[in-house]
């Protein structure tokens, strides 16, 4: 029984598993094979509410909880995690810093377009020499007074006072180097780490909105990656490109606060996105225990078969009660950063073991890309990795365990 | 103003969840066979306005199916939920159900579904709009309302032909109460007129849309309110209702036991194909 929830819960799950089993399904294998992101299905997501999923109504969104939010990506990824990753990413780390630290300007200016996936975001903050150590990022943004061109721009209009000309002529010069940008190929909204004050360390790293096609702006190939083929991760390069002060996220030396808040935010959907990949798993893994014949009798009869798959059937639970506590806690406004490492700790590790053990129930098949559970296993091994390694979740529950 | 249409689903078990024989607000989902009704519904009411009402029967845990309909764009919802109505049979469920439809009149039509994943009758749909005494016509996939003559016409197929209804409206917008056929089954109707939806009709028509939003889950949970009747709303009594008044009984409910047979077919192709083709006749699925 689903203790944590409600029924509009669980009519989310039905409405979501309908769309993911008639629309997301019969493209999945197609999309990993092909690397191609599938526009027409992103399309009909976005109409449906699912790249809007916390955002407030007003502000164009389906103004959903975080339980609803885990719900959604679970299913999404159960049929294409790739699917999944690029509407967890958008959500949560690409959408939740604009609406949690933005200024109203900034949520008119980019959060309607988002939640209604008239564009798509992404977030920048790994780079070549910063992963896990995020404080050891190189790219800066130096701000710059443009005062030369506004004259020659502004210099019919009467109605701008000297104050107002100094405010709205600042820009950054922003060099920044990006790798593995989730979403990367087809955003256009993205969140640039940056350092803003090279001398000042840790505290000197910003957050500012980067808009797609702004001189300077040049993005990467889409990433030949073991899995997540579908989603176009690519690496982005910003060389000397000129971004309006008004694209700062909050203030100068906040970058690494909202970069926390956003991944803590970001891992419950990479939890349920785990979740997600091994139910999945788990389903496969049953139907073919039941039809393969082996001995006489279908495989599922023989102990070593159920063993693994009560093993797997309890992980994916456990794993999934993990996630449910996080998003719950986060709805109460209680502190959940370390229930979301857990949770992310617990199912992204869930999800590589049950893909495997999924794979040994099918045996040879199961190495071939003619069923999904080949595709499962790659797909599984990179939640281990992204937003956050399992070691730095260790990390992190220890830190909060020690305290 | 516009069409009143009221829609009549059940939520059934969702058959797809593993180990799943019992009714719970866990398992219940509606009847995807209603889907078709609703989205006609929803379909006629875009282009002409007007209302839609989903009336249900069932125990509380049904609610999870009549959000679900309210979600994908009804208006009003209501549950008729009484204990004393429990494993009334389709007979019983037809009585309920048109004692509920006569407290919403006037209504242009009423909808079903064709059948249920569950119970798989098709009864009731019929047997409903025998009771309010007005015409029915099953399994249509079409339906078009034309306000100058008075006149609905419904389509729907049937052994390999393509039957075209015309039936001569009620209510507000048509009212003269005079009712015609061209096919012996419409008849002269009180009030509205029944059909039961194929499921050709749905996906295929409305594409995308016929999936819930989350802004209409939202909708189905913020503004709208699932109405529960009871006996007593109906003015029925306990014993009228239920399984002791249920003239049809189930007396035994075993699983079926399937066998697998496997049959090898040798040829060519085209003889295979040929053979497969014949056999599948003449078994029943095809033809």
């Amino acid at each position: 029984m689903d203790i944590f929830l409600t029924e509009k819960h669980k009519i989310v799950r039905y409405s979501v598993r309908d769309f993911a089993q008639k629309e997301i399904i019969p493209i999945a294998k197609e999309i990993d094979e092909e690397q191609r992101f599938p526009w027409e299905v992103i399309d009909k997501m976005a109409a449906l509410g699912y790249l809007g999923i916390q955002v407030p109504k007003e502000l164009g969104g389906a103004g959903m909880d975080t339980v609803s939010y885990t719900i959604i990506i679970e299913e999404i990824s159960k049929a294409s995690a790739s699917l999944g990753l690029c509407a967890s990413v958008h959500n949560s780390v690409a959408l939740y810093p604009i609406l949690a630290f933005g200024n109203k300007s900034q949520h008119q200016k980019f959060v309607p377009d988002l939640a209604t996936g008239k564009k798509i975001g992404a977030f920048c903050l790994t780079e070549p020499n910063a992963g896990s150590d995020a404080s050891a990022i190189e790219a800066t943004a130096i701000k710059y007074e443009n005062t030369q061109n506004f004259n020659n721009n502004h210099q019919n209009d009467s109605n701008s006072d000297k104050q107002d000309f100094d405010k709205h002529d600042e820009y950054y010069i922003v060099n920044a180097n990006k790798v593995f940008v989730t979403n990367g190929g087809v955003a256009e909204t993205f969140l640039i780490f940056v350092r803003t004050d090279p001398s000042a360390g840790p505290k000197g790293i910003s957050v500012i909105i980067a808009e797609k096609g702004s001189a300077g702006f040049i993005v990467g190939e889409h990433e030949n990656l073991s899995g997540m083929r579908a989603n176009p991760v690519s690496s982005i390069r910003l060389s000397d490109c000129k971004i309006h002060k008004s694209n700062l996220l909050a203030k100068e030396g906040q970058g690494l606060k909202i970069g926390l808040a956003a991944l803590d935010t970001g891992r419950i959907g990479i939890a349920a996105q785990a979740v997600g990949i091994a139910q999945g798993a788990l389903e496969e893994g049953i139907k073919y225990a039941k039809e393969r014949i082996q001995f006489n009798v279908p495989i599922a009869r023989h102990q070593s078969i159920q063993n693994m798959i009560a093993d797997m059937g309890t992980q994916v639970e456990s794993a999934r009660l993990m996630v449910y506590r996080a998003a719950l806690l986060k709805d109460m406004g209680k502190p959940f950063s370390k229930e979301a490492a857990m949770a992310k700790l617990m199912a992204s590790e869930t999800a590589s073991r049950v893909a495997d053990m999924a794979v040994q129930i099918h045996g040879g098949y199961g190495y071939s890309k003619s069923y999904p559970v080949e595709r499962y296993y790659r797909d599984a091994r990179i939640t281990r990795i992204y937003e956050g390694t399992s070691e730095v979740h260790r990390m992190v529950i220890a830190r909060s365990l020690l305290a | 103003m516009g069409l009143n249409i009221i829609a009549c689903v059940k939520s059934v078990i969702n058959n797809t969840l593993p180990s799943s024989n019992r009714n719970t607000l866990e398992n219940m989902e509606l009847n995807p066979f209603d889907k078709p009704a609703i989205e006609m519904a929803l379909s006629l009411i875009k282009e002409h306005k007007g209302t839609l009402t989903v009336l249900s029967m069932g125990p509380k845990s049904a609610t999870l199916g009549i959000h679900q309909a309210i979600a994908m764009g009804a208006d009003r919802a209501i549950l008729i939920c009484d204990t004393a109505l429990k494993e009334s049979d389709t007979y019983i469920t037809a009585k309920v159900l048109g004692k509920a439809l006569k407290k919403l009149e006037p209504f242009d039509i009423v909808l079903f579904g064709t059948r249920t994943s569950d119970s798989d009758t098709g009864h009731v749909g019929p047997q409903t709009a025998q009771m309010l005494d007005i015409p029915f016509i099953g399994n249509i996939h079409s339906l078009t309302p034309d306000y100058v003559k008075n006149i609905w016409t419904a389509e729907r197929k049937a052994d390999g032909y393509l039957e075209t209804f015309e039936i001569v409206g009620q209510n507000k917008h048509f009212p003269k109460n005079v009712g015609v056929n061209n096919a012996g089954v419409a008849d002269i109707a009180d009030t509205g007129m029944a059909f039961s939806v194929s499921s050709a009709f749905g996906y295929s028509a409305f594409g995308e849309s016929s999936f819930i939003s989350l802004y209409g889950v939202e909708r189905a949970f913020s503004d709208k309110n699932i109405e529960f009747w009871d006996n007593q709303t109906l003015g029925l009594k306990p014993e009228e209702t239920g399984l002791i008044a249920s003239p049809t009984k189930i007396v035994a409910w075993n699983k079926e036991k399937r066998a697998k047979k496997c049959q090898f077919i040798d040829g060519t192709y085209d003889q295979k194909a040929e053979q497969l083709a014949q056999k599948l006749s003449e078994a029943g699925f095809v033809g």
